[in-house]
């Protein structure tokens, strides 16, 4: 009889014999698929470069972004112009061949700061800046740390990091390219190049001219002919409303090895660390409830059915929440759901059969003009949109995906975002506790997040311009949120209390059901919002959710584009 | 580790050579951890060919955290999971779908090693769950913790699994030998 280590090492060994005809179909048909996908990208940037030599620019971009971004689309685009294109796309080559590349930038006169190095390697989830004012951050985005060494109280803070909501940009000199070339889609540049000699090398200089809504630019960037490297580049800013004059200086080297940790970038060894990382067995339920966030229930449309609660518990409709998820793509329509006269509303359709909708009668109901708020991620921008009055309509968009509120999607019914920094300066102080569970929450897996203000946090906000955020407590008072988690249905967040220091808010799944897979949702919630009024009374708001949701979703064309119509006749 | 962060790198640029050289690297392993989860080499040959074109789709976008080999694996155990259920299966029947596939047909053989296919016949006996957890701990290198995250359960559970589809191999290739035995 085999042992078990037998078996394990079987397995282990364990190989498909397939002939390598089968693993040349396979390659054979990626590499026509990555054949075909190139080609694309090659055509759309043609195109695009067609655009930037026919029109001037017309929309303000950075200075540091044209640098490069010419730099690079000179390499995809050899031969066909006045100037030696192909030596430059080489150059880009051989940047790319180097391990690290550091940059030295001044400013004249200083904008916040009036000097700044930064390295970027090749891998683009690290990111060191060191200031002249003697500040270092370095931020390591695989692992999830940053370091932010502080020279006035010789500190140096660790928080955990996520760039999951930063805006995405170029995130190094080699990816600026697609960055580059989505910007000058609408914008054009004149360019021109000579040789010369500088400091006995010959150098290849580049010029271009362009204009901002900042003013006239200028941008001049010296390639070492020897070496095939970029060696300085300068920016010249004409700001057109104060005729000041802003000239950004940037030199690179090319070291072999950049720092490994923020010691080797400056920080002194004997600095005091500040560790607001969280503790392992916090940080792996954490993880576990950011995966499940992130994960959520993948392609489904989940309705939410909100009713105000009377005190005398009588329920009335409220609204509804109509939550699309289709890949990385979102949409939320948030539509008015009782009988308002200053907003279009559902209410006549709905009422008849409220709580106990289906998603399919509400999609039959679904207009525009009936909106409260909208948010759509299209895979690109988040565009949202917010309703004032009947004809009045405010919108945003932003570059990236940026988070929905609670409880405007599925997955943030049935978990929560951790709160972690997107930067290495942490605004807030947080702590983690894990809690026993107790004869309330057996079974339950207690989680208490404390925030707590900082220096910074108060700063900011001081320096607000409005007066709402200036005076929210949230930037000044510390706060908790306690969450009991269920281990045994999905770990969703079967109740959560946030405490604040004038209110208190309570969320409480009161039933759960599962998908056809077997993945557990809310069902029904119950969210109660205690506040305090001026006058000192005490108030409850009350509010019943009813959660509808389909895992097997079929999406009409378009429907993940901000300007989609609902029921459009 | 770092090779695999180049390779990512010049493939994110288009480089046909880092596709070949990820594909030379990981295609066997990976193909045989399909076929091990199906049962179905024509079936393991969609899902790897999928898994590459969804990375070739998305490469512009895509960001290696971790492992390229954990990361593939996870990729495959989901698309190869969607096949499954694609035979219009609830999750509760994959262990019946796989189970169903006919293990004795001249292609499977061809396939597998004459050593190894009663190892594999015993392997599809076990429950689906047990199974994916067994080929990506031993198959796919993954530890307890990447593998209860990619099947979204406890690594407690994770380790049960594991050591109940251990134990149930050993009795059905106890039982084999005693038949042959017999025989």
């Amino acid at each position: 009889m085999k042992s078990t280590k037998n078996i394990e090492q079987s397995i282990k060994k364990l190989t498909v014999e397939p002939s390598d005809r089968i693993h040349d179909r396979i390659l054979g048909k990626l590499l026509r698929t990555l054949d075909d996908s190139g080609r694309q990208d090659t055509l759309e940037r043609a195109r695009i470069w067609r655009q930037i030599m026919k029109s001037r620019l017309t929309r303000p971009f950075a200075a540091a972004i044209i640098i490069i971004g010419v730099m690079i689309a000179i390499s995809y685009f050899g031969g066909s112009s006045e100037f030696n294109q192909a030596a430059w796309g080489q150059m880009l080559e051989s940047m790319k061949k180097t391990p690290w590349v550091h940059a030295s930038k001044k400013i004249e006169p200083p904008v916040f700061y009036d000097a700044i190095e930064r390295w970027t390697c090749f891998d683009p989830s690290i990111k060191i800046y060191r200031y002249s004012d003697g500040k270092i951050t370095y931020s390591d985005y695989s692992k999830g740390e940053g370091y932010y060494y502080k020279p006035e109280d010789k500190t140096i803070t660790i928080s955990p990091i996520t760039e999951k909501y930063n805006v995405p940009g170029p995130k190094s000199p080699f990816e600026i390219v697609t960055e580059f070339f989505q910007m000058t889609d609408e914008l054009g540049a004149e360019i021109w190049h000579k040789y010369s000699r500088v400091n006995g090398q010959q150098a290849e200089i580049i010029e271009s001219e362009y204009v901002t809504s900042l003013g006239e630019c200028h941008t001049r960037m010296m390639r070492d002919v020897k070496q095939n490297l970029l060696r300085s580049s300068q920016t010249t800013i004409l700001i057109a409303d104060t005729n000041e004059q802003v000239i950004t200086t940037a030199t690179y080297d090319y070291p072999e090895s950049g720092p490994r940790d923020i010691y080797e970038a400056g920080a002194p060894r004997d600095a005091e660390v500040i560790d607001l990382r969280i503790a392992d067995d916090a940080q792996n339920l954490l993880n576990e409830v950011q995966r499940r966030y992130d994960r959520g229930y993948g392609d489904c449309i989940a309705m939410v059915l909100q009713s105000w609660v009377r005190e005398d518990l009588t329920q009335e409709p409220w609204n509804i929440i109509m939550f699309r998820q289709s890949g990385q793509r979102y949409r939320m329509d948030l539509y008015f759901a009782s009988d308002i006269k200053r907003f279009e509303n559902l209410h006549d359709q709905i009422k008849d059969d409220w709580p106990d909708l289906t998603i399919e009668q509400v999609k039959s109901y679904e207009r525009n003009e009936a909106t409260e708020r909208q948010s759509v991620y299209d895979g690109t921008y988040t565009t949202n949109r917010f309703r004032n009055s009947r004809d009045d309509v405010t919108s945003n968009r932003h570059k990236g995906m940026m988070p929905l509120h609670y409880g405007d999607s599925i997955n943030s019914l049935s978990w929560f975002e951790p709160p972690i920094h997107g930067s290495s300066k942490p605004v807030f102080k947080v702590e983690c506790e894990l809690l026993e569970s107790d004869n309330e929450h057996k079974g339950l897996i207690g989680l208490r997040i404390t925030k707590l203000p900082t220096a910074l946090s108060r700063m900011m906000a001081q320096s607000s311009k409005d007066d709402f955020t200036r005076n929210d407590p949230v930037w000044t008072n510390s706060n908790f949120s306690l969450y009991w988690l269920d281990p045994s249905r999905d770990y969703l967040v079967i109740e959560h209390i946030e405490q604040k220091s004038d209110s208190k808010t309570i969320n409480l799944i009161l039933e759960t059901k599962q998908t056809p897979s077997g993945q557990y949702y809310p069902n029904h919630i119950r969210h109660e919002f205690t506040h305090t009024l001026p006058g000192g009374q005490q108030r409850v708001n009350r509010i019943d959710k009813r959660i509808v949701l389909d895992t097997d979703p079929v999406f009409p064309e378009g429907i993940f584009e901000a300007d989609y119509i609902f029921n459009a006749q | 580790m770092l090779e695999d962060k180049l390779l990512i790198w010049k493939f994110k640029g288009g480089s046909s050579e880092a596709l070949c050289r990820i594909y030379r690297k990981y295609g066997d392993y990976l193909l045989a951890l399909a076929a091990a989860l199906l049962q179905d080499i024509n079936t393991a040959e969609d899902v790897v060919h999928d898994v590459f074109c969804k990375l070739i789709e998305s490469r512009e976008k895509f960001k290696l955290a971790g492992s390229l080999k954990s990361f593939l694996a996870t990729c495959v155990v989901n698309l190869a999971r969607d096949k499954l259920r694609a035979r219009k299966l609830h999750d509760c029947d994959l262990n019946e779908a796989a189970t169903a596939l006919d293990t004795n047909n001249p292609e499977h053989y061809a396939i597998f090693g004459e050593e190894a296919r009663n190892l594999n016949d015993a392997i599809a006996q076990l429950a689906y769950e047990q199974r994916e957890v067994i080929m990506l701990h031993l198959r796919g290198s993954m530890k307890f913790r990447e593998i209860a995250a990619v099947q979204g359960i406890s690594i407690n559970t994770a380790k049960s699994r594991y050591r109940y589809g251990l134990q149930k191999l050993r009795t059905l290739l106890s039982d084999h030998e005693k038949k042959n035995e017999i025989n």
